[in-house]
C-alpha cells in the first residue's frame, strides 16, 4: 500500500492500486478455496439438535423467524430444480439479502461452503457451512407468473416465487416493496462466454443439502418452484427445511476468517449485536 | 458481445428534456410511454446506477433478474426488454454505443464499501446514498432500493462464477438510448465510487436528454 506517501493518496492511480492488490487476493482465496474444504457442519443431524423440520410441497412456500445460532438445511430430497430464498433481519426488515452485494463483494457468483449471504448493510445474515451441491444462482431470481406463461403456455397451471414470496412476506406483515431479488439454490445456471446464462443439465442430485448457518435473527422465506431457466419439462417435487441448533463458533470458524471480506462483514455484525 | 446498433440515431429535432448530472450527483424525471430517454456518457468509463419504477404504481419497480431470466443472458444491451418484477415491460433499449451493461453487481453503498475496501471508506460518497435521498422526494425509501441497471459498468461474469468490475467500455460521447413502454419514473446516481474501476477512479457528470416519441 502507498498511504505513507502523500502525494499518491487520494489519487486515481492510488485507488487502481489498492483495487488491483484486493482483487488479486480475492481471486487467488476463492480459486484455492475451490479446491475442496471440510464441511463445518454434519452430514448427519443429531436429532436432539433438531428444533422443527418442514416437508414443502412442490410449488409452495414455507417461512419462518429463525434465531441466531441455528442452522437452516435445506435439503433437496428429489433433486428439485430451484429453491428460492429470502431473508429479512427480524428486528429491523427493512435490512435484507442482498444478493449483488453477496456476489460482488466476494468476487464470485458462485455462492457454496465457505461463502456469506450478505445484507445491505453489510452484515452477515447467514454463513454457508456445508454444501453438497455448489450449484446455485444469485443472478437470475426465481419464477414469475408471466414467465411460466412463456414457458409452460396458458394451459399449465403452476404456482410461481414471486407470488408465494409476496404471500410469504406478507404473513409477516410485510409487502411487495420488501420482495426484492432472490437467491435460488439447486440452480446450476452458468454463464458462457458470450454471457448467455446456460442451465447446467444433470448437474442435480438427489439429496443434496445446503446449511445456512443463522448469524443474525432474521425471517426466512422459501419458495419450492422450477428455476425460471429450468426446463420446461422439469417435474416439481418436496423439499424439507430443517432447522436446527447449531455448536457454538469456533474461533477459527472458517466462514469467518475466510477472507478479508468476511472478516469484516463479522466485524459489521458483531458490532451491531453487540447494541 | 451483444450486437452494438449499427447505426446509431442521431437525432436532430431538439430534445425535449437535456440536462447534465454533474459528478457524484443524484437525478430524477418521469419518461411517458414512447419518449426516448438517452444518457451520455461525457468523459467515458463512468458508471450511471439506474433505477425505473412505473409512474403509476411505485410498487412496481425494475425487476432486474425478472430481466436477464427472460432474455437468457447475463448484461442488457440493445433489445433488452426492461421488465418490471411483474413482469411487464417497462422499457426496451433502443440503441447503444457501448455493448453490454451490467445488472448484478448493484449499487456501491457506504455499509458494503466497509467490507469491500475497508473501514475507513465508510464516510465516502455512495450510489444507495444517493438513491435514498431522491428517492424521498417520491414517498419512497431504503426499502424501494431494489437491483438497479449500471449503464457504462463493465461487470464479466465468467463461467466459473468469477465476478469483478473492471475498466469500463465506454469512451467519451458514449450513450445508451431507451424507449418508455409504460411511464417510468427514472432515478439516478451519477456513481461517487473511487475504490474501484467503475468510474476510471474519477467521477464526471453526464447528460440526460428526453425526446418525444
Amino acid at each position: 500500500m502507498h498511504a505513507a506517501d502523500p502525494d499518491r493518496e487520494h489519487t486515481p492511480e492510488f485507488y487502481r492500486q489498492r483495487y488491483l492488490e484486493l482483487k488479486a487476493r480475492a481471486q487467488d482465496t476463492n480459486s484455492r478455496r475451490s479446491l475442496g474444504l471440510a464441511a463445518e457442519s454434519p452430514r448427519v443431524i443429531c436429532p436432539d439438535l433438531i428444533v422443527t423440520q418442514e416437508i414443502i410441497p412442490g410449488g409452495w412456500y414455507w417461512s419462518r423467524r429463525i434465531a441466531r445460532g441455528m442452522t437452516l438445511r435445506i435439503l433437496n430430497e428429489h433433486g428439485t430444480p430451484g429453491v428460492s430464498l429470502l431473508m429479512w433481519n427480524a428486528h429491523e426488515t427493512s435490512e435484507r439479502l442482498n444478493p449483488a452485494d453477496t456476489i460482488k463483494v466476494q468476487w464470485t457468483s458462485r455462492l457454496t461452503h465457505g461463502k456469506l449471504l450478505l445484507s445491505d448493510m453489510g452484515r452477515v445474515l447467514a454463513a454457508i457451512t456445508h454444501d453438497t451441491s455448489g450449484m446455485h444462482d444469485a443472478i437470475a431470481g426465481g419464477s414469475t407468473a408471466g414467465g411460466n406463461l412463456r414457458k409452460f403456455g396458458p394451459d399449465v397451471r403452476v404456482r410461481n416465487t414471486r407470488d408465494n414470496f409476496l404471500l410469504a412476506a406478507a404473513k409477516h406483515g410485510l409487502d411487495s416493496r420488501d420482495v426484492g431479488p432472490c437467491i435460488t439454490f439447486f440452480a446450476p445456471v452458468t454463464t458462457d462466454s458470450s454471457g448467455r446464462l446456460v442451465w447446467q443439465e444433470g448437474a442435480l442430485a438427489n439429496g443434496d443439502f445446503v446449511d445456512l448457518r443463522i448469524e443474525m435473527d432474521v425471517l426466512v422465506a422459501l419458495s419450492n418452484c422450477p428455476h425460471p431457466l429450468s426446463p420446461a419439462t422439469a417435474s416439481t417435487h418436496s423439499i424439507r427445511a430443517i432447522v436446527w441448533q447449531t455448536p457454538p463458533h469456533d474461533p477459527k470458524d472458517p466462514c469467518r476468517n475466510a477472507t478479508e471480506e468476511a472478516m469484516r462483514a463479522f466485524e459489521n455484525t458483531d458490532s451491531y449485536l453487540e447494541h | 458481445m451483444k450486437a452494438r446498433a449499427k447505426t446509431p440515431l442521431r437525432r436532430t429535432e431538439p430534445a425535449i428534456y437535456d440536462h447534465i448530472i454533474p459528478a457524484c450527483c443524484p437525478w430524477s424525471g418521469i419518461v411517458r410511454k414512447g419518449q426516448i430517454l438517452r444518457i451520455v456518457d461525457i468523459e467515458g468509463q463512468q458508471a450511471v446506477d439506474t433505477l425505473f419504477y412505473s409512474a403509476d404504481d411505485f410498487s412496481e419497480r425494475y425487476g432486474a433478474q425478472e430481466t436477464l431470466a427472460a432474455q437468457g443472458t447475463a448484461y442488457i444491451g440493445v433489445g433488452t426488454e426492461i421488465l418490471s418484477n411483474r413482469g411487464r415491460s417497462m422499457l426496451s433499449m433502443i440503441a447503444d454505443s457501448v455493448g453490454e451493461h451490467d445488472t448484478s453487481a448493484g449499487a456501491c453503498s457506504c455499509e458494503a464499501n466497509t467490507v469491500r475496501f475497508g473501514h475507513h471508506t465508510r464516510y465516502m460518497h455512495a450510489c444507495r446514498e444517493n438513491f435514498i435521498v431522491e428517492l424521498a422526494k417520491y414517498g419512497m425509501n431504503k426499502r424501494d432500493i431494489v437491483s438497479n441497471i449500471n449503464f457504462f459498468m463493465n461487470v464479466p461474469v465468467l463461467p466459473d462464477g468469477t465476478l469483478a468490475i473492471v475498466d469500463g467500455a465506454s469512451k467519451p460521447g458514449d450513450y445508451v438510448e431507451l424507449q418508455a413502454e409504460m411511464d417510468v419514473l427514472c432515478v439516478i446516481s451519477n456513481c461517487p465510487q473511487v475504490n474501484n474501476p467503475c468510474n476510471g477512479f474519477n467521477p464526471t457528470p453526464v447528460r440526460v436528454l428526453i425526446w418525444n416519441g
